[in-house]
């Protein structure tokens, strides 16, 4: 059985806090606190680069048990955000600075805030297609990077970090049915501008997304688990905002508690936001829903049980 | 009109907004009952599924009433 054995993660120590820039948005301490939910940013230093993000949640996941940098077999680096000018691959960098063997396979995912769920999907099925014991999903998209610092709609929302998923056989979480899906000709709505080189978002399309869409899936997604809301002890959704984590749990009836808005200290962290809630996973939780959705615009579900 | 209006108020009623519903009347401004720009989304998205329209995104800032969403849907 491959699955989920340990997380780390990495918030870098910088932050912007947001309460610093109501008069510049028009916005008060309750907007913050209660609607976006985005207290303060988690920012990256300047000559940061992702790959570097990623080694340090690796480091992190290195402290948590006795990974051995020579039983990795494969690595895959989930960004859009990746070095440079993503060539070469992020993931073959990190591999670089790890000092991976050479038989480790190293590649990137291009998807943003639906990407841990889609990668686990991915990773899991290529180390079962090639026999691999372990392997480290990294998600690490630094916004920061593309952000428009006079843009209301996303520079008071997104903040930087990255996690290091270590994938083995000897799993602490395995994976039920995932379902996954695409609007593609929606894929507008979340965009870097071509003459810019900045992040774009129609708020409103993607908020009308967010209600409609993503709740339908992961009710599918539970039945199609043979599972019900009240199975679950924990909706691990992504963290665009306060008010869409909110609203998503409304529409399928969650209780508040069941559906933690985790994000007001660091941001909306894209990829990152559904490993570092499943990180500080409660001991007692047994089966955790967790559902990414944005960019692309994409969203994708599973459920996670806890291996006994 | 009457009964659209009153639809439009039942919609903000229903999705859920943080304003005191009770005191939107058809030209209160929303913004000055307590909705927000995200409870507008809301309400917008609530309206066009109820009515089976789209909104288009260039007419969202002129709807500032329930009068405003009223006419804007009478002409979709």
């Amino acid at each position: 059985m491959i699955g989920i054995q340990t997380i780390g993660s990495y918030l870098p120590a910088g932050r912007t806090d947001n309460r610093k820039r109501m008069t510049q948005f028009d916005v008060d301490e309750a907007f913050l606190q209660d609607r976006s939910g985005m207290l303060r940013l988690a920012v990256k230093a300047q000559n940061e680069e992702t790959s570097d993000m990623c080694c340090r949640a690796f480091g992190d996941l290195q402290r948590k048990g006795t990974l051995r940098p020579d039983k990795i077999e494969c690595v895959v680096v989930c960004t859009q955000n990746p070095d440079g000018r993503g060539m070469p691959n992020t993931s073959s960098i990190v591999h670089a600075k790890l000092g991976l063997p050479e038989s480790c396979a190293a590649f990137d995912i291009s998807l943003g805030c639906s990407g841990f769920v889609y990668g686990l999907s991915v990773i899991q099925g290529f180390m079962k297609a090639n026999g691999f014991r372990n392997g480290v999903l990294f998600t690490a998209d630094p916004y920061s990077k593309v952000i428009d610092e006079q843009d209301k709609g996303t520079s008071l929302l997104f903040g930087d970090a990255a996690t290091a998923t270590l994938i083995s056989d000897n799993p602490l979480w395995r994976a039920g049915k995932f379902l996954f899906g695409s609007l593609g000709r929606e894929g507008a709505s979340i965009q870097i501008q071509l003459g810019t080189g900045k992040l774009s978002m129609n708020g409103r399309g993607v908020f009308s997304f967010s209600a409609t869409v993503v709740p339908q899936n992961i009710a599918a997604m539970l039945a199609a688990n043979d599972l019900k809301i009240e199975d679950i002890d924990c909706f691990a959704l992504h963290q665009g905002s306060r008010y869409i984590v909110d609203t998503i749990r409304k529409k399928l009836g969650i209780p508040e508690n069941k559906a933690p808005f985790v994000a007001a200290d660091y941001g909306n962290t894209v990829s990152s936001s559904i490993p570092l809630i499943l990180e500080q996973a409660s001991p007692g939780w047994k089966r955790i829903a967790i559902a990414g959705f944005g960019v692309g615009l994409s969203w994708a579900s599973t459920v996670l049980y806890r291996v006994n | 009109m009457k009964v659209l209006t009153d639809d439009i108020i039942a919609v903000i009623r229903e999705v859920g907004v943080s304003a005191d519903v009770s005191r939107i009347r058809a030209d209160t401004r929303l913004s000055e009952a307590g909705i927000d720009s995200l409870d507008m989304m809301n309400v917008l998205l609530g309206i066009e599924q109820k009515f089976g329209v789209k909104i288009p995104d260039e007419r969202i800032n002129a709807l500032r009433t329930v009068d405003d969403i009223a006419s804007c849907l009478q002409s979709l």
